[in-house]
């Protein structure tokens, strides 16, 4: 069982998390506090849920630059709603629907207008960052709705943070659609040999659209949960949050190639990015050394991948 | 030989390569897209035309011109370069903080190098480390960037030298900025490279079938560290001029340079698939964004319009590409993407 | 030569399960199909005969649902009907086996067999049910693996197992099979002949594609053969015989009659000779084991071996671009480590690839490009010295930094244009626009100007027409006249018996056997490869 995980595409995240959490630990015993673990929690949940939509779309070769702006919008208009008092369960409702509709778009440009994914999405990130920035004119909307906050990062019977369950209730869902739907199987077909996909009469159009309206979705509720987080929302949400997320995807064990996709590694990598962060604030190092430290953790978690899927042939690359 | 045995003979190539055949690198749409927009300003914006005015733009679009030159080559060999937002920002304040005090071109110099250097380790995280490019310069973009910000602690690093400030400020004939000059020289040498040099073949080759680049002998690792490495003293290059321009240099001058350099890339018709590419095109986008960024200013439109803008044109252009190259109603295009 | 004019048609009995009537297809403004028919009766095999270019695939991919005819009419069962994609096509009924495997690597065995038909309830897939009608489809074909294997690591002949499964699985009345054997052993094919003829029994319509003439006169009933997009012939499998097939299959091309009569070489004295290229209880990968062979210079020698027999490995394995595990290859006698391609076109040994489509060619340079790429004028005993100092430099060369030398290029190109009678329409045409034959054509011409010893040819004649092939094999009995050492690697014996003086027949990762070509014979091959 050990050396199952331990050749298996995630192991690299596995481990990291693994060993991430023992060193600081040693730093600073405070990381282990209920504080600190929740707050983790909370955050990796956030962008495991990005993560997660990224997966599917990595698997079926294919990218999504929008999520990104896609959080920051659902995030400012549901501060809006909110702001006006708009009930709770509604603002969800539009602010999903929005995200969807966003995640829609991006299907159509790149099934009518056969745009590659990489360019229909890096337009839809600029033109929908605009749109935030109209709408907000560079200000911050606060949000007065206390109970919304609660709903993020208050807890389930006093233990479990919501965020997590929310997480969670992601996670199984779309689990059960990738494998356990004939859409979720199509996905992978599609990002491991299009041609045969096509042959096998597969749809492409449609599940293209799929795909994308489900990552706009899923991107929408990352966004609202992060407004709820911050109390406040503004054009900045999500900014990076693209390259986080296909960073957390790959870190997680999911090939750029497509064809598969490894959701646990997904969220095991969201674990472990939260936890680094988390982990120098405690140590009381400065934050701008994330960068550093995460760049290097996808640089090394890749470079031993490299190694565990065999001895490279001399001269060739990986591209 | 009989008419039937030539049928067959083209049939059979035609059969074969029915999903290759390859797509005209259309590049209509940015002509088309400069067109309309200039004629639009000399309508509704004539100021568009003053001397200093052009001056700013021809400025913008060199800065952003100069890193997207080397990632047009880059992308024509199949790779990417996420890292060169972090880099346009860490090579000048680099050069800054060696070399502040020292004559100008030094500093320039420095601030190339530390870009060639910064991309070597790019050639070495990829090539040695066998790393995917997208997945390695993704990495390097957040270390990069992290060392920049860890250095500078956030402050801005301010440039003394003349030199430095007039290549972004100078004006010759009143009207072009010394960085127009240097994009020029820049895409000569990458033209040069791609169509006189054994490299810009290799170059070629790799970016159009890799597995046979590697087959027929060339060598692979040694292209991509060079490709690297000039992506990188390149991109250094536009920091110092970008730094020149703002007067100081701080980690983050650059946001978001890496998709507006690919932006640029695709705008100007070159594929993201790579094997062919335009060093013409990619100018000529550049130019574009810098015009209807500051087009809309003139126009005295909210400043905000500039990022619908931007996705705005990169659809157009792709569109207006390929109706223009017929290929949009071509049926059974096998290949998406 | 007379045409072939057998033309019979067995009594219609009965309404056919799939019929086709005048299909005519056009690519590019070129008509490929030239109105052809064919009928597929319930319970019967037909053969389809025809060279590479003759129409086979493109009939079969309009019977199947993956190409609409310009002209012309399908019907199923009596009634008209038309497809609009394959997926309509198997729910009408017809299942089919594609020449190139259409599996997706990255995914598990009864993923692929039931890809677009996963059999779900309320919209989840019954993975259970799914994984229970595999296994015993997979113990039919004789596969030794679990449901749950991803099929990227099973073998070539598994996969092309697998292949098969995912047509025979489910419902269908007309099966279509597109060289289904052509990586099998014969073990497997038996197997796969006996499910054949249980579908027979069935009332099942077969439509049988392949090269393999023997399997044909074996298992089918009917045969039709096409030419040029034509159909020349058609009668029951009793009623004629292999020779007269294949005068209808190659029609007025008597060279290629006088090829089959022509004497084959003679082995080489190669008594106290140092082998040009010799290999010595060489392992590679986990395929190739314990290969030893040698060729000398001037000599031309056959590497024989169904697909994944690990034959084009081991031409891989020589060029550098698999590791050798275990013993050794020399050069000239002297043991060398030719560990990736750069090197062994350092020491003059070529190789051209198997599939110059994703391995050759390049797509988006031109002809002269593609052909040019790697030469240097420096090196070029034949180049005329008007070359510049500057090529000379080779460390600047090494870097890439030494310019092209455009005049020494356009020399060498236009003299191997000439030699080797390339056919475009300028150097500076796009080489995808080239027929097949022209772009192997070129890729010879690229490898003649690295000036090699040892030449490895894979699959030098795979989708070439019949024209070029004999020019093909010209150019390549010159090399040898001119002292190279050449090792040709081909599924297709009668080229290796054309080419070679002697043979290594290859099987599972072994050399099985070696035989000299004057007493060789096709059957006799055939049967070697297939054990």
């Amino acid at each position: 069982m050990l050396k199952k995980l331990l050749s298996s595409e995630s192991a690299a995240s596995i481990i990291a998390l693994v060993g991430v959490v023992i060193v600081f630990t040693l730093i600073n015993n405070r990381f282990l506090t209920r504080l600190n673990i929740e707050g983790i929690i909370v955050s990796a949940s956030i962008s495991a849920i990005v993560g997660l939509g990224m997966t599917l779309i990595i698997a079926m070769r294919a990218l999504d630059l929008s999520v990104g702006s896609i959080m920051g919008f659902s995030a400012i208009s549901g501060a809006l709603l909110l702001s006006h008092d708009v009930p709770l369960a509604f603002v969800v409702a539009v602010a999903l629907a929005v995200g969807g509709a966003l995640g829609f778009i991006n299907s159509q440009l790149i099934n009518l207008l056969r745009l590659p994914s990489f360019v229909a999405t890096l337009a839809t990130l600029s033109m929908i960052l605009g749109g935030e920035l109209l709408i907000t004119d560079g200000a911050t909307v606060t949000i007065r709705n206390s109970m919304y906050s609660k709903l993020v990062i208050g807890r389930l019977f006093g233990v479990v943070p919501w965020a997590a369950v929310i997480a969670a209730v992601v996670f199984a869902i779309v689990w059960i659609v990738f494998h356990w739907t004939p859409f979720g199987r199509h996905i992978a077909a599609i990002g491991g040999d299009l041609r045969a996909a096509a042959g096998a009469g597969i749809n492409v159009k449609a599940v293209t659209m799929g795909v994308f309206t489900l990552a706009g979705v899923l991107a929408a509720l990352a966004g609202l949960m992060v407004a709820g987080m911050l109390q406040n929302a503004d054009s900045t949400v999500g900014v990076g949050a693209e390259l986080t997320a296909i960073a957390v995807v790959v870190v997680g064990g999911t090939s750029l190639m497509g064809g598969r996709g490894n959701l646990i590694g997904t969220v095991c990598a969201a674990f472990l990015l939260a936890s680094v962060k988390a982990g120098l604030n405690i140590a009381n190092v400065s934050s701008k050394y994330e960068g550093l430290v995460f760049g290097g953790i996808l640089i090394i978690a890749l470079m031993a991948d490299g190694l565990r899927r065999g001895a490279r042939r001399k001269g060739m690359l990986v591209v | 030989m009989s008419s039937a045995l030539d049928n067959g003979v083209v049939a059979e190539t035609l059969a074969q390569f029915r999903t290759h055949i390859r797509i005209r690198g259309d590049r209509t749409g940015v002509w088309i897209l400069n067109i309309i927009i200039l004629i639009f300003l000399f309508c509704w914006a004539p100021n568009f035309f003053n001397a200093g005015n052009i001056h700013a733009v021809l400025n913008d679009a060199s800065i952003l011109g100069i890193g997207a030159a080397g990632m047009t080559i880059l992308i024509m060999a199949g790779a990417f370069d996420l890292s060169v937002t972090a880099i346009m920002g860490l090579a000048p304040i680099v050069a800054l903080l060696l070399a502040g005090n020292l004559p100008g071109p030094l500093i320039v110099l420095i601030s190339i190098f530390t870009g060639a250097v910064l991309g070597a380790i790019n050639g070495i995280i990829i090539t040695r480390g066998n790393v995917a490019p997208f997945v390695a310069t993704l990495g390097t973009l957040f270390a990069f960037g992290s060392i920049g910000a860890v250095i500078t602690d956030g402050n801005a690093v301010y440039v003394q030298s003349p030199f430095v400030l007039e290549l972004a400020g100078g004006k010759v004939w009143g009207l072009i900025p010394y960085s127009f000059l240097i994009l020029l020289v820049v895409c000569a040498m990458c033209w040069l490279i791609l169509r006189r040099l054994h490299m810009g073949r290799w170059i070629r080759a790799a970016g159009s079938n890799i597995r046979a680049a590697h087959v027929s002998g060339i060598d692979l690792q040694w292209v991509y560290l060079f490709l690297f490495v000039v992506s990188g003293a390149l991109t250094g290059l536009a920091g110092i001029i970008l730094t020149g321009y703002l007067s100081s240099a701080v980690a983050t001058q650059a946001p978001n340079y890496n998709l507006n350099a690919i932006a640029a890339v695709v705008v100007g018709g070159t594929s993201l698939r790579g094997g062919e590419g335009t060093l013409l095109g990619t100018v000529l986008a550049a130019w574009l964004f810098a015009m209807v960024n500051n087009g809309l200013i003139l126009v005295g439109v909210n400043s905000y319009w500039q990022y619908l803008a931007t996705g705005v044109i990169l659809v157009l252009a792709l569109a207006l590409g390929m109706v223009s190259s017929g290929n949009y109603f071509s049926t059974r295009a096998q290949t998406r993407d | 030569m007379a045409e072939n004019t057998l033309a019979v048609r067995r009594d219609i009995t009965g309404v056919p399960a799939l019929r086709a009537i005048g299909m005519r297809k056009q690519f590019g403004g070129i008509e490929v199909l030239h109105g052809v028919d064919l009928e597929l009766r319930p319970g019967e095999v037909h053969a389809l005969l025809g060279e590479n270019g003759a129409g086979k695939s493109t009939i079969i991919n309009m019977l199947s649902g993956r190409l609409s005819p310009d002209a012309g009419r399908l019907e199923l069962n009596g009634e008209r009907i038309e497809f609009k994609n394959p997926l309509s096509a198997r729910r009408a009924g017809i299942s089919m086996i594609a020449q190139e495997l259409e599996v997706v690597p990255t995914m598990s065995i009864v993923e692929n067999i039931f890809l677009g038909a996963e059999p779900s309830w309320y919209g989840l897939i019954q993975w259970g049910d799914a994984r229970r009608k595999v296994t015993s489809v997979l113990k039919e074909l004789g596969v030794n693996a679990e449901p749950g294997r991803i099929v990227g690591s099973m073998s070539v002949a598994d996969q092309q197992l697998v292949e098969i499964a995912k047509a025979i699985v489910g419902d269908f009345h007309v099966l279509i099979m597109d060289e289904p054997t052509s990586a099998l052993n014969l073990q497997d094919t038996e197997r796969l002949f006996k499910i054949v003829r249980r579908l027979k029994a069935d009332g099942v319509a077969i439509l049988y594609v392949s090269h393999r003439l023997w399997e044909v006169f074996d298992l089918a009933d009917q045969v039709t053969v096409l030419r040029d997009g034509n159909l020349v012939a058609s009668s029951l499998i009793a009623e004629t015989d292999i020779t007269t097939v294949i005068r209808a299959m190659l029609g007025n091309k008597s060279s290629l009659i006088a090829n089959a009569e022509r004497p084959r070489k003679p082995a080489v004295d190669t008594q106290e000779k140092t082998p040009t290229l010799s290999l010595d209880s060489v392992d590679s990968g986990t395929l190739l084991r314990n290969i030893s062979l040698s060729v000398h210079d001037g000599e031309i020698v056959g590497l024989a071996g169904v697909l994944g027999s690990g034959r084009a490995e081991l031409c891989e394995a020589i060029y550098g671009l698999r590791p050798i595990d275990r013993g050794t290859l020399s050069l000239n006698g002297v043991p060398t480590d030719l560990n990736e391609p750069k090197a062994s076109l350092a020491n003059g040994v070529f190789l051209l690839p198997e599939d110059r489509k994703s391995e050759g060619v390049f797509g988006h340079l031109d002809v002269r490009e593609n052909v040019v790429l790697g030469y240097n004028p420096a090196t070029d005993p034949a180049a005329v010295k008007i070359a510049s100092a500057t090529t000379n430099r080779s460390s600047w060369r090494l870097a890439g930094a030494a310019p092209i030398p455009a005049p020494a290029e356009r020399r060498a190109f236009d003299a191997m244009r000439a030699a080797l009678g390339i056919k475009c329409s300028g150097p500076s045409s796009n080489i995808s626009q080239l027929s097949g034959g022209n772009q192997q054509k070129a890729l010879f011409a690229r490898g003649a100007l690295s000036h090699p010893n040892v030449m490895v040819l894979s699959e030098p004649t795979r989708g070439v027409d019949v024209g070029a092939k004999e020019e093909i094999y010209s150019a390549i009995d010159s090399f040898a006249a001119r002292g190279v050492a050449i090792i040709v690697a081909s599924s297709e014996i009668s080229e290796l018996l054309r080419l070679a003086s002697r043979i290594y027949v290859l099987r599972s990762g072994c050399i099985a056997a070696e035989v000299e070509t004057t007493s060789a014979t096709e059957e006799e091959v055939l049967k070697l490869m297939a054990g």
